[in-house]
Formats: C-alpha cells, sequence, structure tokens
C-alpha cells in the first residue's frame, strides 16, 4: 500500500503486521481457497486433507445446508434439493435458465423481477444465497487453517462474467461475510501462478476451460506487469456440456428416455463424467446403468468415438481463439506459450485441438485445478498490504461492449470491449418535457446493434433534475467501469450542478433491500442485530479513515497543506473522532462526509504527488523538496 | 502543480505536446503511472483514497490509449486546439472522393476474387505509404495553428484510410475462413 512507510531517518521501516487473506476459486464442479503461508501460496484442505470442496449444497428439511465431499452422491439420490453448478445460475433470468433446457433437475420459482431462485425442502434460495454456503465453507476452512479471521479475500470469476454474474458473486460474499478486496478474472489469476513460477517474459495465450465456463486470454508479461491484451470466451460452455454429450450416447445406446426419472439421468451424467475422466488415461470405459425398469445395460464407450462426441463442443471453443487474437492485433506466431487451465484441459483431444490452433504443444506442467486460487492468493496477499514493496501490476479488461439504449431500440456503445480498467466514460442528455425531473437509462453488454440481442445490464432512474424547459438541462453520466468490471454510474446537470439521486435496478440481479433481507436473515449470533452490525460497519470504517488521515499528515501535511487547509481538516477530524466511539451511526456517517470533504483535496494531491515522484523515479518515503 | 485530473493527456506523462512521441518512452511512464495509484495499490485503504485512486486510474487509462494510436492523437491534439472533427464541414474534396470510389471498387474486386493474395497485400502497402504521408503532414500542420484547417482536412482523409485498412482485415479474415472450409 503506497504512501503508509513511516520510519525515522536511518531506520529500516516498520514492517507491516501480517494480515490474514486468501484467494478463492470458486468453481462451476469445484472450489478451492488457498492462501499465501510463509513465501508460498499453497491451497488448502479440510481435515481429511482433500484440497477440492465440490460446489454441491445439499439443503434438508428443518437443517442446515450442507457442502462438501459427502454430498456429491446426493446428486444423484437427492437431486432437487442437491445444488451443483450454481455458478451457472449467477445473473441469470428464467429465460437463461429455460435455454439450458431439461437437464437440471431443480424446480425454478420467479420471485418478482430480477433472479429466480431454486425450490428446495429447506425454501426458496436464489444462486447467489446457494453460493454464499460454499463460500461460508471455505471461509471457515481458511480461517481454521491460517488461525485466526480472514481480513480479506480475492475471489476469481471468468473473464467472460457480464456485470450481473460477477455483482452476483460479490454479493455472495457479502452474505458469506466475506471482505472481497478484488474480482479477479480466472485467466489473469492462473496467469500470475504461472508468470511468477516461471520467471516468464511476452505475450502469453491462456486458455481455459472450466466445469462451465470457457475464456481465452492473452496477456503481456513485463517486469512484473500483467497487462491482458484481450479476452474472449463462452460463459455457457465448459466441461459439463462434454459430460452431457456423453450421457446422451448413454441414454440412446441403452434405449432410456430422456423422461426418465431426475434420480436416473444424474446418475448417468455422473457416468459420463466419470468415463470422460477415464478415457484421459485409458482408450475404453465400460458401463454398467441401471435402466429405470430395473434392467441393466452394459456398454462400452472407445476413445475414438468419445473423440467424436466431443469434438463439436471443443470446436466452439477454437471461435472465441480467432476472436481475441483479432482483438489483441497478434497472430499465433506472436505466442510464446498456451498455457491450459481447467480439469477439463486434461481431454487429449483438448490438447490436441488447442495445440493444432495455435501451432505449438500447449504448456500442460502446472496443475490445472489449482493454478487460479494459487493466483488469487498471491494477489490476496498483496492487496491486504502483507507486502508494501511488491510492484506487481494487473491491468485487466472489460469483456464485453458497454452501451445504452437510444432511439428505435438501437444502442450507442459507450465503452468497447477490451478496454483497460477501470475506465470511465461521461455522456451529455437533455430532457424532452418542460419541468421532467426523472429520467431512465437502459445500459446493456454485447456487441450487437439491437438492444434485444444484448444482455440486459440494469435500468439506471435518475431523479431530482432541476426542472427546466425542455431541452435546456445539460446532464452529464459518468459510466465508470471499476477494477472488478463493475459498473456504476452518477449523473450531474452541469447548468445547476445538482448531483441527481440514482436508483438502479439490476436486470439479473438482487436489489439492495433484498440483500439487506437476507443478511438479516442470515445472521447467526442470537444477540446480533441488523442495528449493531451496521454501527461496527461505520465504526470500523471511521476507524481507517482517521489511521490513514494520521499518517498522511504526519509524512506530507506540511509539504502539501496551508495553514488554514490544514486546520480545517484537524477540525473536522476532531469531530469524527468526538462521535466516533459513540452508538449513533447516523453521527458517524455525517461526520465522515464532513471529513472526506475536507480532505478530498489533501487525497488528490497526495496522489499527485505520488505521480510525480513515480515519473521522476523517487521512492514515496524519501523526503522531496518541491 | 496542475490536478491530474483536469491536466491535458501530454502533461499528465511529462511531455511535450508534439505529433511525435517515443513509444516506449510513453508505455514505460504509463506503467509508472498506474504502478502508483492503480486501484490495487488502495485495496485495503480508506474509502476517500479508494475513490480517488479509481478516478485518476481511469484518466491515466484514457490518456495512454489516446496518446498511443496517431489517430486518435492527432483528434485529441485538434480538439487542445478547439477543433472539434465532428463538427467539421462533411463535403470533402472532389478529388478525395474520387480516389474513395477508386478504393471501394478495389475492395469489392478483391473480396470477390475470393483470393485474399490478389490484392490485398498491394493495397496495404499503398495504403500504409498514403497513411506515413499524411501523419509527416499533419504533424507539421499541428504545429503551426493557421494551418489549421489543412490539419482537419488531413486528418479526415487518415480517418478514411485507416477504416479502409479495416475493412480489408475484415475482408482478408472472412477469405481465409472461406478458403480453410471450416469456420
Amino acid at each position: 500500500m503506497a504512501l503508509m512507510q513511516i520510519s525515522e531517518p536511518g531506520e529500516a521501516p516498520r514492517a507491516a503486521r501480517h494480515r490474514h487473506a486468501a484467494g478463492i476459486d470458486l468453481g462451476t464442479t469445484n472450489s478451492l481457497v488457498a492462501a499465501v503461508i510463509g513465501e508460498r501460496a499453497v491451497t488448502l484442505g479440510d481435515e481429511q486433507g482433500n484440497q477440492l470442496l465440490p460446489s454441491v449444497v445439499r439443503y434438508l428439511a428443518g437443517g442446515s445446508p450442507r457442502v462438501g465431499l459427502g454430498d456429491r452422491q446426493f446428486v444423484h439420490d437427492d437431486p432437487h434439493n442437491t445444488i451443483s453448478s450454481v455458478k451457472r445460475f449467477m445473473g441469470r433470468g428464467v429465460e437463461d435458465i429455460q435455454k439450458l433446457g431439461d437437464r437440471f433437475p431443480y424446480e425454478f420459482v420467479q420471485a418478482g423481477q430480477g433472479m429466480p431462485r431454486i425450490r428446495t425442502v429447506a425454501g426458496d434460495f436464489s444462486p447467489v444465497e446457494v453460493s454464499a454456503e460454499i463460500l461460508k465453507a471455505l471461509k471457515e476452512r481458511a480461517e481454521q487453517a491460517l488461525g485466526g479471521g480472514l481480513e480479506g479475500v480475492v475471489i476469481t470469476v471468468p473473464a467472460y462474467f457480464d456485470d450481473a454474474q460477477r455483482q452476483a458473486t460479490k454479493d455472495a460474499a457479502q452474505l458469506a461475510g466475506l471482505n472481497v478486496l478484488r474480482l479477479l478474472n480466472e485467466p489473469t489469476a492462473a496467469a500470475i501462478a504461472y508468470g511468477l513460477d516461471q520467471g516468464a517474459e511476452g505475450i502469453h495465450a491462456i486458455y481455459d476451460l472450466g466445469g462451465g465456463t470457457f475464456d481465452i486470454s492473452i496477456l503481456r508479461f513485463s517486469k512484473g506487469v500483467f497487462e491482458v491484451l484481450a479476452t474472449a470466451g463462452d460463459s455457457a460452455l465448459g466441461g459439463d456440456d462434454i459430460d452431457r454429450v456423453i450421457a446422451e450416447w448413454i441414454l440412446e445406446q441403452a434405449d432410456i428416455g430422456r423422461d426418465a426419472d431426475q434420480a436416473c439421468l444424474q446418475q448417468i451424467v455422473h457416468h459420463a463424467r466419470q468415463a470422460k475422466e477415464t478415457l484421459t488415461e485409458r482408450d475404453e470405459v465400460e458401463f454398467t446403468i441401471e435402466r429405470p425398469d430395473g434392467s441393466p445395460w452394459k456398454g462400452a464407450l472407445s476413445r475414438p468415438v468419445f473423440e467424436d462426441l466431443v469434438r463439436p463442443v471443443i470446436k466452439r471453443t477454437l471461435a472465441p481463439c480467432k476472436r481475441v487474437l483479432r482483438d489483441a492485433d497478434i497472430g499465433v506466431n506472436d505466442i510464446c506459450e498456451v498455457v491450459m487451465v481447467g480439469g477439463s484441459t486434461r481431454i487429449p483431444l483438448v490438447r490436441d485441438m488447442v495445440g493444432a490452433f495455435f501451432h505449438r504443444q500447449p504448456h500442460v506442467d502446472i496443475d490445472p485445478d489449482k493454478v487460479v486460487a494459487i493466483g488469487a492468493a498471491i494477489q490476496a496477499d498483496i492487496l491486504v498490504g502483507n507486502k508494501p514493496g511488491d510492484d506487481m501490476l494487473l491491468l485487466d479488461v472489460i469483456p464485453l461492449s458497454l452501451g445504452i439504449e437510444t432511439m428505435g431500440g438501437l444502442v450507442e456503445k459507450l465503452i468497447p470491449r477490451n478496454t483497460t480498467i477501470p475506465v470511465t466514460r461521461a455522456q451529455k442528455f437533455t430532457t424532452f418535457k418542460d419541468g421532467q425531473t426523472a429520467m431512465a437509462i437502459h445500459v446493456v453488454q454485447g456487441e450487437r446493434e439491437l438492444v434485444s440481442d444484448n444482455r440486459s445490464l440494469a435500468r439506471f432512474e435518475l431523479h431530482g433534475i432541476p426542472p427546466m424547459v425542455a431541452g435546456a438541462a445539460h446532464i452529464q453520466v459518468t459510466f465508470q467501469v471499476d477494477a472488478d468490471g463493475l459498473l456504476s454510474v452518477s449523473a450531474k446537470e452541469l447548468s445547476t450542478g445538482v448531483e441527481t439521486g440514482i436508483v438502479v435496478k439490476p436486470s439479473y440481479g438482487l436489489s439492495e433491500e433484498e440483500i439487506e433481507h437476507m443478511l438479516r436473515d442470515s445472521l447467526t449470533h442470537a444477540s446480533d442485530d441488523i442495528n449493531a452490525r451496521r454501527l461496527r460497519e461505520y465504526q470500523v470504517e471511521a476507524e481507517r479513515a482517521i489511521n490513514v488521515l494520521k499518517v498522511a499528515l504526519d509524512e506530507s501535511g506540511e509539504r502539501l497543506l496551508s495553514v488554514e487547509e490544514r486546520a480545517r481538516i484537524d477540525e473536522a477530524l476532531a469531530a469524527l473522532e468526538a462521535v466516533q466511539g459513540g452508538d449513533d451511526y447516523l453521527a458517524i456517517k455525517e461526520a465522515m462526509a464532513h471529513l472526506d470533504r475536507a480532505t478530498a483535496e489533501f487525497a488528490e494531491r497526495r496522489m499527485n504527488a505520488s505521480i510525480h515522484d513515480a515519473l521522476t523515479g523517487h521512492k514515496v518515503d524519501e523526503i522531496c523538496p518541491d | 502543480m496542475q490536478p491530474p485530473l483536469t491536466k491535458d493527456y501530454f502533461s499528465l506523462f511529462g511531455l511535450p505536446i508534439d505529433f511525435h512521441i517515443d513509444d516506449e518512452e510513453l508505455t514505460a511512464r504509463y506503467r509508472e503511472m498506474q504502478s502508483a495509484v492503480h486501484p490495487d495499490r488502495y485495496a485495503s485503504a480508506a474509502a476517500q483514497e479508494q475513490r480517488i485512486s479509481l478516478q485518476m486510474a481511469a484518466r491515466i487509462n484514457e490518456a495512454y490509449q489516446t496518446l498511443r494510436h496517431p489517430l486518435s492523437r492527432i483528434r485529441y491534439m485538434l480538439e487542445l486546439k478547439g477543433v472539434d472533427p465532428r463538427q467539421a464541414d462533411s463535403a470533402p474534396d472532389p478529388a478525395f472522393l474520387a480516389r474513395q470510389i477508386e478504393w471501394r471498387e478495389t475492395l469489392e474486386d478483391i473480396r470477390e476474387s475470393g483470393d485474399p493474395g490478389h490484392g490485398l497485400a498491394a493495397l496495404n502497402e499503398e495504403v500504409g505509404a498514403r497513411i506515413a504521408t499524411l501523419l509527416e503532414k499533419v504533424a507539421a500542420e499541428l504545429k503551426d495553428d493557421t494551418r489549421l484547417p489543412s490539419a482537419l482536412t488531413h486528418f479526415l482523409e487518415l480517418q478514411y484510410y485507416y477504416r479502409l485498412l479495416e475493412e480489408a482485415r475484415d475482408i482478408e479474415d472472412m477469405l481465409e475462413q472461406g478458403g480453410s472450409g471450416h469456420t
């Protein structure tokens, strides 16, 4: 963390206290948690030493949900209440789920607009809540292994995840009680682990075929800077689809109808997955399947037949590969290495087809299951502040273009895909009726020209526009995509300087009220209540703001502030300290807003100084006369 | 020191306002600056610092992307001088119009021939050469405020030629896919 080194002249900088942080790979099929222990990033196992946690949540009537290895079998024994591959439903609506067809045994119910819920014996749960159970299990595992509470985590998401899918992931983390330091793209996480391990430089391709998502990212590694040149993929394509074609072959061979009961169908999917894994090592696999009428079916699947079945699925990954090369403005010959990530990349045919496309043998020496969590752990360790001098820099991109709906159902593209984040764009709007005080902006993600062909992200409703003659208002709307790839919108009427209020209506997500409600429901301590929680959050934030400010004042207050400015800041600081220990959260909130206004200019100057120092090659902690 | 949120992009990078830029120097400075203010450096900082870090990092990204590519660099330099290319008088020089029609015909020929080797290399080379000449012209014109109208005209021509190269590339991709028999 910049600006934080304080030392007496001649003394070594005080070592930062070690903070517990972890990296989480929240996968479609399996999840992992990893942390930096000593100098190495390692995955953390459960009491039996199992590193992978199946992304399976089983709901029981009258009991807590269970996450873990023991629950895999219930996927076919109790299919309606045992949720697997929930990642496929994050940030999706009912129509999307219907498009996935009949392959999932869950009962989806629509609760108002937005995110559908899954009906189980324990109640109706959104995919966000199901994911939160997995995250809670990983949190417990990490805190046990590290011997303390987690101060922050980095959670990975597919690079091709859109805003709704990312927001859903962040919401799940919030429900699980985790502080998300960063949402990190999976290929970038793999690139960190691979790049740092190998000391690699140059342009690399990361081919990441997970259980339910596919990403292909092109990155340049250069002296600790990982720069994403372009990324492409398919957030509904993965190992699950390979399992499915095999399962359908089995159904056909065994003459079982698709209307068979779910327990039978899920068991066949289970066999299909095992066959896929076996055929990586062996040339043939045999089945014994119990038909619905009880009669057994015995069959065998040879590798050539398997490859014919699976080839069309893998071929679907090559179109994004073509596009990403075009977007990155490079050819296959510019690539140093192709790194394979994700369990499905063990399949020999995948390696062959990818190798043929890129004209080189893919790099397969890393552990394709663990590399993402390892990379996330490395970044978590840095972001939480354990490595103050570390110069690693990740420059990632937004994977899908962002646009707004305009007249006639067309899209005006605002931020093109593969733009480096964070990014800000401003657009001017005006009113079309006299006295109009509200306006709605519909934001979509995707590359097509028509709104209906793109992914609806949210409607941003502006209100509080000062009433004027039609066309007289100059409303500047600022679209900002942060380092997590998440969009936020703010708006200001320029002639009056009034900031309009914004209400966000996500198209496929949870509203703020819904999350508040879920948080309330999920609190485990009887003595806790929503007010105590909120007060604590404000107190913690106030504490942080005060500490950071005091350090900054010590370090550069004299250099950067006039006497009057310093006096104003001291006053606001004292005002916050006065209410910080109390129990009135509103007073704290107000005092913080006041302090924020008083110190914003100072913070900008400090950051300006650090840019200046970077350009002139000085370190921020040297005293630098102006 | 002028606050970076309002500085022009050249000053932000500590560079003089000039079309000729050392690409490597620009990239090196970009990385140094992002290293100082990127949100990753402030992931555990107070909310205010996170907010300002985000704004600054976004602006540095914007500045870098604008200065990196010759066409956007020129457009930006014109804007700094108060010239908005979008307001430009859209009646181009008739000679240039005639050339545009010729280029269109050449592209169509290539597309219909089904063979990327048919003339794409020649087209790319010729258009590339024109772009290089125009870039030098504009670089000189931007130094002289009396020659701004000329700079604007040449900028619009450059814009056209870059689009032409894009279209040529689309055709090349399309023909390659058709040629291999698969998509």
